[in-house]
């Protein structure tokens, strides 16, 4: 009974009621963000797994060890990623990059998808994820941070610091990029 | 490229990008956080499992609130109730007329400070010059008891020694004796030493020895011979100690 009244709750309500020392209301609001902060760093970090997991892991720490300093103000996921960003920059500080240099424009420009009929599904996921981990650290963070987080482009340019048209900016030429490595794809499937 | 083909392209891509999307964290990872999330509420807990109410629900702070009420109320009663500084300004009076005096500086000071200060100030002043006033009470009988040792022997009327005091005043017609305090019948005061003295010798010197064991025998009453060994003249002290019983001397 009380399961079902946490899961009708909203984040935020789960986030303070975890604070007043509610355990399931964190395993709730866990079950709910698990998912997509794990793509999103897993993304980000060019799909290195284990890197992936010690930085999610810290990310939930962060926000376990400091959940006091949580207000009701401010929306979870938008909280959430703000966490997370930060983290991934301090991890591209330190000098840990190990990202796929992304391609420039003109090698977006002069991709030849090779027309094969028996390509499946999982090839398209495999080409896609790899556009993803091709496109600039930007775009492919605004991009990231919509899909996974579901953040509004006002809550994504309050996350990375920057105005909300530089945003959209971003997110047009992520899907740009993305657009032409599927549409053949695409038209082939 | 139109608005509305940008919009399809991002609803288009944002499905297949859902459909290819699988990825989890390992059960090992979930379980790490969710044990973490777990114990970091648990260590707040108190040791050995006591389930302490929230501060707010304690006993202890309604119990404090009334507590600092009871003192308040004390406080306010005791001030209220303690007597007025009126009678103590009257006790000051009688003491002026007695003598004492004061050391008014600092009453003055007190004073000023009580009509110049604030409200509160004046609380406290009101307090300090109490406190001096009943120091100075109790400090009364104390100064009496200086005032009478250090006046001069003040006429004491004493029934027996006035009777035992013959000493004839009638009969000294030397000047030293008119002019000096001797005790008569109008004036039946007791002289001090030293005239007394000078009579007993003139008693003696007079032969008038009778009188003389009388007016002896009253003198030691008043000045007896362990207080005063060496008061009279060797002759004198010689006849009384020959005349006159040892309990006499020694009363």
């Amino acid at each position: 009974m009380q399961s079902i009244e946490l899961q009708q709750q909203s984040d935020e309500s789960l986030m303070l009621a975890y604070q007043q020392g509610n355990t399931r209301a964190f395993d709730v609001l866990y079950s709910r963000h698990r998912a997509g902060l794990y793509r999103y760093l897993l993304r980000q970090l060019d799909h290195q797994v284990a890197l992936t997991d010690e930085l999610f892991q810290e990310v939930w720490m962060k926000l376990i060890h400091g959940r006091e300093n949580y207000q009701a103000s401010a929306k979870f996921s938008t909280y959430l990623y703000r966490v997370a960003y930060h983290r991934l920059v301090d991890h591209w500080r330190r000098g840990n990059v190990t990202m796929t240099q992304p391609l420039d424009d003109e090698a977006l420009a002069n991709t030849d998808p090779q027309p094969q009929q028996s390509l499946e599904a999982e090839n398209m996921a495999a080409e896609l994820k790899q556009a993803i981990a091709s496109l600039p650290e930007e775009q492919r963070n605004a991009f990231l941070l919509k899909e996974e987080g579901a953040l509004a482009l006002e809550v994504i340019a309050e996350v990375t610091g920057v105005n909300r048209e530089t945003v959209k900016s971003r997110l047009r030429y992520a899907v740009k990029r993305l657009r032409q490595v599927l549409s053949p794809l695409r038209s082939v499937t | 490229m139109s608005k509305d083909k940008q919009l399809n392209d991002e609803q288009d891509l944002h499905r297949v990008y859902q459909d290819v999307s699988d990825e989890q964290p390992s059960l090992s990872v979930d379980k790490t956080i969710l044990e973490a999330a777990h114990r970091a509420l648990e260590s707040e807990k108190p040791a050995l499992g006591v389930d302490v109410q929230p501060v707010n629900k304690a006993w202890y702070v309604p119990a404090s609130y009334v507590a600092i009420l009871v003192i308040s109320l004390s406080v306010v009663m005791k001030l209220a109730l303690e007597p007025e500084l009126e009678p103590e300004l009257e006790s000051m009076q009688l003491l002026d007329k007695r003598g004492y005096q004061p050391d008014r500086s600092i009453d003055h000071a007190a004073s000023s400070e009580l009509s110049q200060s604030s409200e509160p100030d004046r609380a406290a002043a009101t307090l300090r010059l109490k406190e001096q006033h009943r120091e100075m009470q109790k400090a009364e009988p104390l100064m009496r008891t200086l005032e009478v040792q250090s006046a001069p022997p003040a006429p004491v009327r004493l029934p027996e020694v006035e009777e035992s005091l013959a000493i004839p005043s009638v009969e000294l017609t030397t000047p030293e004796t008119t002019a000096s305090p001797i005790v008569t019948d109008s004036q039946p005061l007791i002289p001090d030493q030293k005239s007394w003295i000078e009579k007993l010798e003139i008693l003696y010197q007079q032969q008038s020895f009778e009188e003389l064991a009388q007016s002896l025998r009253a003198y030691r009453k008043l000045y007896p011979m362990k207080m005063y060994p060496g008061d009279l003249s060797s002759e004198l002290m010689a006849w009384e100690q020959a005349n006159l019983p040892v309990r006499s001397q020694n009363p």
